[in-house]
């Protein structure tokens, strides 16, 4: 690396420290602060630390270690998957100051990726400490310097993982691969190993068994049995030996871990040392490039609009239409719907019974379906949280501030809404009568109902909470590509977060009561048929809720002056 | 018509603008001089409704920016010095959502004469990401224009533009003050102003120094410091006399 760019980065970790100091002088900077150092020294000194010694002891039997491992290593090829489909997408490896200002300058290659290896330590760095702080007291780890050396290595691991799969993503469409296409060789090969290891589970290896037939060794003999034998042990084998170094015991194991981890790393290292890809283009220029002569071509369009927008009605459609494109629509349903239909073969395949089988996918799209309502507002933000950078073309706008507050918050909300409804409908097909519950095609319908009427609204109010938290506390908030990293932006993630939780808690209270007030009512009459007519005053209350909620915000976003945040 | 009146916009402790009056009538064009950090920026922004004055008021055809700020903003066409583009919508759906916004009726012959007019018609389906800067530019006055407002704001329409696209931008700037409408163009481009402009008001630390037409202006100056022209104007009553003509 140069003494320019050393010089770059040093001076440039020193200035935002320094900036982060000047900061705490305002309240809610160092508010935000001291709730991440409290979070922090409540992990480390554990005194509300949840006891995790059924977890630590679970973790010290080494078949169940060793399914820990495997676990981790899932975890791992999972993540690699992930950066097939979506890396490079939003975040590019240089930011536009650093394209602008190093790439016409004359620095190597070589210094570039040194430099961008050196800024990535920050984070990496960071993410090694609390991860030890966090996972270093769940699990019985046997040397706490291995534990911490072997989780660097495997962000590290990530983070080359990372680098390389853009830079060839980048190679490949600028030869001429669509991303989509891209994409579909993905799935498919995800799905090919999914059902190479499934069959090889069913037909091969005789010892998968039933969730609801758990041999003695209990779960995890079974998840290991699944990821230790055939196609997938072999598939994990890189994974694995990038973990092995966290869980070493003593000085000599954890040198034969290291071994192959190192190993796995200067090769990717090197790979991406002596590709020749271009690191000034980005990905996305890659794909425009290529863009408009498979356009022409193919009929090819990264994103599709979701509907045809008439020049006349109500103007925040416009917003919502646009939103609707921002956030892949299609493409990214189309992707996820592969996904899904890919495990959902693989469980098919491995399951002992239908029943299982079933039982296995029902929970889990019920599961995704609650963890979407919830949290689905916090993933998907194209909203507030991506156009604030564009405030000023917005208020430039003839819309009142109700309008854009609803335009801007509806586009995540349809998109929640339908993969609600879509899992609330496979939840209901897929699960097994279970217990004395009535389950009934038609019990499943009132069930579907149900959950179609409320999740999306709880979803929408989730979106609104993050879009107030845009317009009251911008600064806080992650708006579009920014990343901020630090104990600060951990304090202010933990107390928003929260904030959004306690807030939703609140927003359901009625509504709550009044669906089990009608339920306790007309559940001896009516039976299960009593859930859509419960749900209906409670979605009343909910669409009130969110009613009053983009009024008071529109206001707010009247009285937003850009100038100040 | 555009009427500003006392408006003052301070941030913390900087007063970025101090007491700005002017009046734009229509079939006008307003060129906003001064030199870097005289608080254009922050009036533009101010008349275009992107932020509030601490103190006055703006007036777009008699509506107030303050008290009917949607009726007001239905009458402007916000031209920024920085295009910004949303990522994901080609060229043609960027006037497709403008229309929607203002509600443009028969917006496709509108847009495809503003695309002609701006030689973006080959790029209709381009996405951001493929246009060149000034591409952007002109895609950003297109749909500025798209509305066909009565008062016209630019801030550095040139920036980014080859010498052909600067003369079209010109042309079109006049063709809408010709037609009737209220133009500010904020320049640092002297000679342009110059060019174009019927009225020129100068700006020094958020105050008006000089306002007037050129005419106006340069008869003023006459009489105690001989034959100028804008740029000479301008170096000296903002104190930079470093280019001063001996």
């Amino acid at each position: 690396m140069t003494r320019a760019l050393h010089f770059l980065l040093t001076r440039g970790f020193k200035n935002r420290l320094l900036l982060r100091l000047n900061r705490l002088r305002r309240p809610k900077y160092l508010i935000s602060i001291l709730v991440g150092l409290v979070f922090l020294s409540l992990v480390f000194f554990q005194p509300f630390y949840p006891d995790l010694s059924a977890l630590a002891s679970f973790a010290a039997d080494t078949q169940s270690a060793e399914a820990v491992q495997s676990g981790f290593a899932l975890l791992l090829f999972g993540a690699v998957v992930f950066y097939w489909l979506f890396a490079g997408e939003r975040n590019e490896l240089f930011g536009e100051a650093e394209t602008q200002w190093l790439f016409p300058a004359p620095i190597s290659r070589r210094a570039l990726l040194h430099y961008h290896m050196a800024k990535a330590q920050i984070g990496i760095m960071f993410g090694t400490i609390l991860s030890a702080l966090v996972f270093g007291r769940s699990f019985a780890i046997p040397s706490a310097g291995f534990f911490v050396a072997g989780i660097w290595i495997v962000y590290f691991f990530l983070y080359l993982c990372r680098v390389a799969v853009i830079l060839l993503k980048k190679a490949l469409i600028e030869r001429g691969t669509q991303d989509l296409k891209l994409k579909a060789w993905v799935l498919g090969f995800i799905a090919l190993a999914g059902c190479a290891a499934a069959a090889w589970m069913r037909w091969v290896d005789h010892e998968a068994m039933g969730l609801r037939d758990p041999a003695p060794a209990g779960p995890a003999a079974w998840f290991l049995n699944i990821t230790g034998s055939g196609p997938a042990y072999y598939l994990l084998v890189p994974f694995r030996m990038m973990v092995r170094p966290i869980f070493a015991c003593d000085y000599s194991q954890f040198a034969l871990c290291l071994g192959p981890a190192l190993g796995i790393l200067v090769f990717i290292y090197g790979w991406i040392q002596y590709s020749k890809t271009d690191l000034g283009k980005t990905l996305r220029s890659g794909i425009a490039k290529r863009g408009r002569r498979m356009k022409e071509r193919q009929g090819f369009r990264s994103r599709r609009p979701p509907f045809p927008l008439a020049a006349k009605g109500e103007p925040f459609v416009a917003l919502y239409w646009k939103n609707l494109i921002l956030s892949g629509g299609l493409d990214l349903h189309l992707t996820l719907a592969a996904l899904a239909a890919s495990v959902l073969i693989s469980i098919l395949l491995a399951s002992a019974s239908v029943d299982d089988a079933l039982m296995i996918i029902g929970a889990a799209a019920a599961a995704l379906a609650g963890f979407l309502t919830l949290l689905g507002p916090i993933l998907f933000r194209e909203d507030l949280r991506t156009d604030l950078k564009n405030i000023d073309l917005l208020k430039t706008y003839p819309i009142p501030g109700w309008g854009i507050v609803l335009g801007e918050a509806l586009g995540p909300a349809t998109v929640l809404a339908i993969l609600e409804w879509e899992l609330s409908l496979l939840a209901a097909a897929a699960l097994p009568s279970f217990g004395n519950i009535p389950w009934q095609v038609s019990d499943r319908i009132f069930w579907v109902l149900a959950a179609a009427m409320l999740m999306p609204l709880m979803s929408f109010l989730g979106v609104l909470v993050q879009n107030a938290a845009v317009l009251l506390l911008p600064s806080w908030v992650q708006l579009g590509r920014e990343h901020p990293q630090g104990v600060e932006a951990m304090g202010q993630r933990l107390i928003t977060s929260a904030a959004t939780l306690f807030l939703l808690l609140v927003a359901a209270l009625l509504p709550a009561a009044l669906f089990f007030a009608v339920m306790q009512a007309g559940y001896p009459m009516l039976g299960t048929a009593v859930l859509p007519l419960a749900s209906l005053p409670a979605a009343m209350v909910l669409l009130l809720e969110a009613g009053a909620a983009i009024s008071w915000l529109g206001r707010i976003y009247d009285r937003f002056d850009a100038a100040y945040e | 018509m555009i009427e500003v009146e006392g408006l003052t916009r301070v941030y913390h402790s900087l007063k970025a603008v101090d007491g700005l009056s002017f009046r734009v009538e229509s079939g006008e064009v307003l060129g906003l001089v001064g030199p870097n950090g005289a608080g254009k920026t922050t009036a533009l922004r101010c008349i275009a409704g992107i932020i509030p004055p601490t103190r006055g008021d703006i007036r777009i055809n008699g509506y107030s920016i303050l008290k009917d700020s949607l009726a007001a903003k239905r009458h402007v066409g916000f031209m920024p010095d920085e295009p910004r583009l949303f990522e994901h919508l080609s060229v043609d759906e960027h006037l497709q959502f403008t229309a929607r916004i203002y509600g443009v009726e028969n917006f496709a012959a509108k847009a495809r004469i503003l695309l002609d007019e701006l030689e973006l018609s080959s790029q209709k389906d381009s996405l951001p990401g493929e246009l060149s800067r000034g591409m952007k530019q002109k895609l950003v006055i297109a749909c500025g224009l798209l509305h066909s407002p009565e008062n016209l704001i630019f801030d550095e329409p040139l920036t980014g533009l080859d010498p052909q696209g600067m003369r079209r931008m010109k042309g079109t700037i006049l063709a809408r003050a010709r037609a009737g409408a209220a133009v500010i163009v904020s320049s640092h481009l002297l000679h342009m102003v110059e060019e174009i402009c019927s009225r020129i008001l100068i700006l020094k630390a958020g105050r008006k120094i000089i306002y007037g037409s050129l005419e106006e202006i340069s008869r003023n100056r006459v009489e105690t410091e001989g034959d100028l022209n804008l740029e000479d104007i301008f170096l000296r009553v903002t104190g930079n006399s470093g280019g001063e003509r001996s």
